[in-house]
């Protein structure tokens, strides 16, 4: 199977387990807003720069840490890959029981089935784990693994353990795991965990959790091991608690968990004679394998940014991908950072094969990181590799290159090619007759327009003192004109003179999202040639997309002298509709006044932290304004990632149609033409709610600048 | 038996690792000592947010007056023939030991030296010796071989204790305000057990270790650790906030999961704040490290006989505060010979001598 193939099968496979997905959206809603308040006070900066600081001096940090350990008395392994970490581990383990608690670390090295191989009992402590471990059952969410587990089963599984009866009721539960649990501590040879900092100034390695397994693992066998992977370690002490800190609350919700602790070497005392003894109540011997696997090869080709990972897992309670695969999404660190370590753990097939092509690019992760982690710009980074090494593939080729710069061409071909294999429903749909060229059968697609926009477009219309260029992007050039037709008419009637710049091209979003950089580049060049000389005051688009794609211009261009300084400009000029509307004190006359309205906030705005849209509907007299739950959770659309993934895009979007209907709206509106398409296909035919771009309402109704 | 305190070499000891460290942490001592000023400027609004932050963490938060009223909610509260405890100047200061022992509660001490003095019945006295602690060790226990077999044993032997205990007592080296959190240091890991094991953790607490964040907290605890041992920490720390929880069974927050159901904070005034209100703030600027001792040329001699729970001069003008004047020269008041010694060792720099001055003025 290649890895596309494996790919495929584990997003079916993640499509049908819908148990566990519903579980992790279930803990992201009951979560979810618990956080968002707590993590309301919270530094992101000031934990970033401490990242920042330590990894930008690991190598010096490592050497540090290494001699304070081991003045402390901990034996320190320092291990190049994998391997050498379990070997090493193997030497010290020979069989009898271990107990171990959650750890990251210990999972991406393969630890548990090699001791299990060398005829050790590996017993998990973390109940979550061990009720997984028991019932041989895959985790459904990285903190609560075994949520999806009902109670029923649980309890069988802890009275097949003990031979007792169980009730079904967690605390008789907890109970007798408490008690069978406590005697695996007593009697194990060797207790094995993780670590969530290491700081180097004390020598100390800290750990955190609520159930207190880890006090246990962690003191009670004679021997511990510690198994972290060199990017948790810290400067200081205090920065180890910031991590923790930080793990309680975007892990949690937690302002700090129940139990830190922080371990500076073997349980010692010291006696009047000034010696030191080892092995009191803790372990007389600790173990730290210092795992190196990947982490300076992640340095060394600029992805230094994921080494910033705490693990804390909030991304994942974000991320609509792996809120539908769960920990398919991923290889043994989950969701998209899990994607990147996948890359430099074990290469770009195996990064393919983890979902590299199945990011969104929302940067909902972005926005839950405590380091601001951009996640979706590595994976970018990591396509762009890809495709220079395995190339773009034809059809994606033509897609980018051809049929999104040249409307004519697509124009020409689609109406009778369309017409051959769709069926029509008369309300601007198209229904695929068989499953070709990608599309599934059931899909709803827009139809193509009979003309592009560009193809017509007034080059210069209205009047007034403020002046600004359009910029249309492919959705509206191709399928909705009509969309483009009513910015330029919110535009003009509100005394603003457009233009709208011939040779204007795709913005280029979807070939850096594809990893094709080059092609991304020639589309900004000849957009920055485009709207050089236009003399305005901003650059209007409409949609959310091109937004993001033209902000961008700046970062992409960074290496080009010769263009850089005309991006930064262009891209200083760039203004979404309603933000343009809102930030010029635009007034909305009168709008759509009889029927209730909902709105849909895209990604690519909510990234970017900008509202207006929404503020603007409010904002509009009369309106009938109807919230609805999940306003910002991702519409699954991610442009060609709807052509590629249809099923488990249409799964993800599937998600706002409850909310939409429960808000009672007549009408849903959004600001992007990416989200329309995808709104239009989810609702379906029956046309209700109507999907409609912010623009449509209001040109409907006009409106004033202040 | 033993000596009231380490011999000169094990001082020595101390003291080289000690300047070690406070070479690579000079700021230290300040640090320490602004981080208890700001703390102790704002005692009652502490106390306030602790108890209410210990509240929302489920825990048990009791504000005691004095150390009857402390060591009575103990007593009433331990319903078991045997409780394990770890070693705290506070417990010892409300007298819990000895009222559960007449009450025929057995008491384990855990930390090494602690219950190899009460293996040998010689309460109380500081520090054995290697040789001594071997012969308690074979004498009591019946184990043999070298001090690390040895140690083995009574591991082997407190174990049984821990895992059987259904209270454990701890002191805390300090209280965080603001997340509700007891912070216990040790090296041993037996205040660990003790805090983990039993399905009850009591931790008893003076009001002067409230600090208002885990910064403080850490702050403190580095002081505790160079000035005491002169390690840059202590072994362990255990941050607890809460009693141990999981969420694991459909959500369902269940408590005492591996760690204790129940979490019981006594928060211990007994003449703190009378001594803050009489100007001698400075008393409390203690963190209990010792330092003071090893350079006091009236300890070595007088042992616990200078001074009341909490050893040496400063613990005679603690006594004035709990006991009255009275109890402060049964503490040894008059035997301070004013060098000014500890002062010079203290990271706060308490001036003990001019504390004792000023007291005995009154
Ligand atoms: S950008 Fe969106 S889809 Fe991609 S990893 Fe982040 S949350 Fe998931
Ligand atoms: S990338 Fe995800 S798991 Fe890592 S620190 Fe950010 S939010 Fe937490």
């Amino acid at each position: 199977m290649t890895y596309s193939q494996r790919l495929k099968q584990k997003i079916s496979e993640g499509l049908e387990d819908k148990v566990s997905a519903f579980v992790r959206q279930m803990v992201t809603r009951v979560q979810g807003p618990v956080i968002r308040e707590m993590i309301r006070k919270f530094d992101r900066d000031e934990l970033r720069s401490v990242k920042e600081y330590a990894i930008g001096h690991l190598a010096e940090l490592v050497d540090r840490s290494v001699a304070r350990l081991q003045d402390n008395g901990f034996i320190v392994f320092r291990a190049r890959t994998a391997g050498e970490a379990v070997d090493y581990i193997l030497k010290l383990v020979q069989g009898g029981v271990v107990v171990k608690s959650k750890s990251n670390a210990v999972k991406e090295i393969g630890l548990v089935d090699a001791l299990v191989a060398a005829g050790a009992t590996v017993v998990e402590t973390d109940l979550g784990d061990r009720i997984c471990q028991m019932g041989n059952i895959p985790a459904s969410h990285p903190i609560g693994p075994a949520l999806h587990v009902p109670v029923q089963k649980v309890a069988e599984l802890f009275a097949a353990e003990t031979g007792q009866p169980v009730p079904p009721v967690p605390e008789e539960i907890v109970k007798v795991a408490r008690e069978t649990l406590r005697q695996r501590f007593f009697e194990a040879g060797v207790g094995i965990s993780g670590a969530n900092a290491i700081c180097a100034d004390t020598g100390s390695v800290v750990v955190m959790e609520n159930e207190g397994n880890i006090r246990c693992v962690t003191n009670l066998p004679p021997v511990h091991i510690i198994v972290a992977g060199i990017e948790k370690i810290v400067p200081t002490l205090e920065d180890g608690i910031k991590v923790a800190r930080a793990a309680g609350l975007y892990g949690m919700g937690l302002d700090f968990a129940t139990y830190v602790s922080v371990i500076s070497g073997p349980s010692r005392t010291h006696t009047v004679e000034g010696r030191v003894v080892y092995g009191l109540q803790g372990p007389g011997e600790v173990h730290i394998v210092l795992l190196e696997e990947g982490r300076w090869e992640a340095v060394k080709e600029g992805f230094a940014e994921s080494l910033y990972c705490i693990n804390c897992g909030s991304c994942l309670g974000r991320c609509p991908v792996y809120g539908e695969l769960g920990e398919r999404y991923g290889h043994k660190y989950f969701g998209g950072i899990g994607v990147i370590h996948a890359a430099f753990g074990s290469g770009l097939d195996k990064a393919l094969e983890a979902g590299l092509p199945l990011c969104l690019g929302c940067r909902k992760c972005v926005a839950a990181c405590p380091v601001r982690i951009d996640t979706p710009g590595m994976i970018q980074r990591l396509r762009e590799q890809a495709v220079a090494e395995k190339g773009l593939g034809r059809g994606r080729k033509m897609l980018l290159g051809q049929l999104l710069n040249n409307g004519s061409a697509i124009q020409r071909i689609a109406p009778v090619a369309g017409g051959l294999v769709c069926d029509r429903d008369g309300r601007g749909g198209w229904y695929p007759r068989y499953a070709l060229f990608g599309l599934e059968k059931g899909r709803r697609l827009p139809e193509l327009s009979k003309k592009s926009f560009l193809s017509d477009a007034p080059r210069r219309s209205g009047k007034g003192e403020r002046k600004v260029a359009y910029f249309a992007g492919c959705l509206n050039n191709l399928i909705f004109p009509r969309v483009a037709g009513a910015t330029l008419r919110v535009l003009r009637n509100s005394g603003v003179e457009v233009i709208v710049p011939p040779g204007q091209k795709c913005c280029g979003y979807p070939s850096l999202a594809n990893g094709d950089r080059d092609g991304a580049v020639r589309n900004a060049i000849a957009n920055l040639r485009a709207f050089g000389d236009a003399g305005v005051e901003a650059v209007v688009t409409d949609c959310a997309t091109c937004y993001s794609g033209l902000t961008g211009y700046p970062e992409l261009l960074a290496g080009d002298s010769r263009w850089v300084d005309s991006a930064r400009e262009f891209a200083g000029k760039v203004k979404e509709l309603a933000q343009y509307l809102v930030e010029t004190g635009f007034q909305p006359a009168a709008g759509e006044t009889q029927r209730k309205v909902t709105y849909h906030q895209p990604c690519h705005l909510a990234a970017h932290g900008l509202s207006h849209g929404r503020d603007l509907l409010q904002s509009v007299p009369g309106l009938q304004f109807a919230p609805s739950q999940l306003e910002d959770n991702c519409c699954g659309f991610g442009g060609t990632f709807n052509l590629d993934f249809y099923q488990l895009s249409k799964t993800i979007g599937a998600h706002k149609i409850q909310p939409i209907h429960g808000s009672g709206a007549a009408v849903v509106v959004t600001s992007c033409p990416g989200c329309m398409v995808q709104l239009m296909d989810l609702l379906g035919s029956g046309g209700q709610p109507q999907v409609m771009h912010i623009s449509e309402l209001l040109a409907g109704g006009g409106g004033q600048h202040g | 038996m033993g000596k009231y305190f380490a011999p000169p070499g094990a001082v020595a000891e101390i003291s080289a690792r000690r300047r070690q460290k406070l070479a690579r942490n000079p700021g230290l001592g300040k640090a320490y000592l602004e981080a208890r000023r700001a703390a102790l400027r704002q005692m009652d609004a502490l106390v306030e947010k602790a108890m209410q932050t210990l509240r929302a963490k489920k825990c048990e938060v009791h504000l005691a007056a004095g150390a009857a009223e402390a060591r009575e909610l103990i007593l009433n509260l331990v319903d078991a023939p045997m409780v394990v405890k770890s070693r705290s100047l506070a417990l010892e200061e409300i007298g819990v030991v000895p009222a559960l022992r007449a009450k025929g509660v057995e008491v384990v001490e855990t930390a090494l030296g602690d219950f190899v003095l009460q293996l040998a019945g010689v309460l109380p006295a500081w520090h054995l010796s290697e040789k001594e602690i071997l012969n308690v060790l074979k004498s009591g226990l019946g184990v043999t071989g070298d001090l690390r077999r040895a140690l083995g044993g009574v591991r082997e032997h407190l174990r049984r204790y821990l895992a059987g205990a259904a209270y454990g007592l701890t002191g805390a080296n300090a209280v965080v305000a603001e997340n509700g959190s007891l912070v216990i240091m040790e090296d041993e890991g037996n205040a660990r057990a003790v805090s983990n094991l039993p399905h009850t953790h009591i931790a008893v607490v003076g009001i002067e270790k409230i600090v208002p964040d885990q910064e403080s907290a850490m702050t403190v605890c580095r002081a505790a650790a160079v000035y005491g041992t002169g390690q840059d920490l202590g072994n362990y720390l255990s941050i607890i906030t809460g009693p141990s929880s999981t969420g694991d069974i459909q959500g369902k927050q269940v408590f005492g999961m591996h760690g204790p159901r129940r979490v019981i904070v006594i928060l211990l005034d007994n003449g703190r704040r009378r001594c803050l209100e009489s100007g001698f703030e400075e008393l409390l600027y203690c963190n209990n490290c010792g330092a003071c001792l090893e350079v006091c040329p009236v300890f070595p001699a007088r042992g616990p006989a200078y001074g009341h729970h909490y050893p040496g001069g400063r613990g005679a003008v603690f006594a004035a505060f709990t006991g009255g004047i009275a109890a402060a020269r049964e503490a040894g008041l008059d035997l301070c010979q004013s060098c000014g010694k500890c002062r010079e060792a203290c990271p706060a720099g308490i001036n003990t001598p001019e504390l004792i001055k000023r007291l005995s003025r009154k």
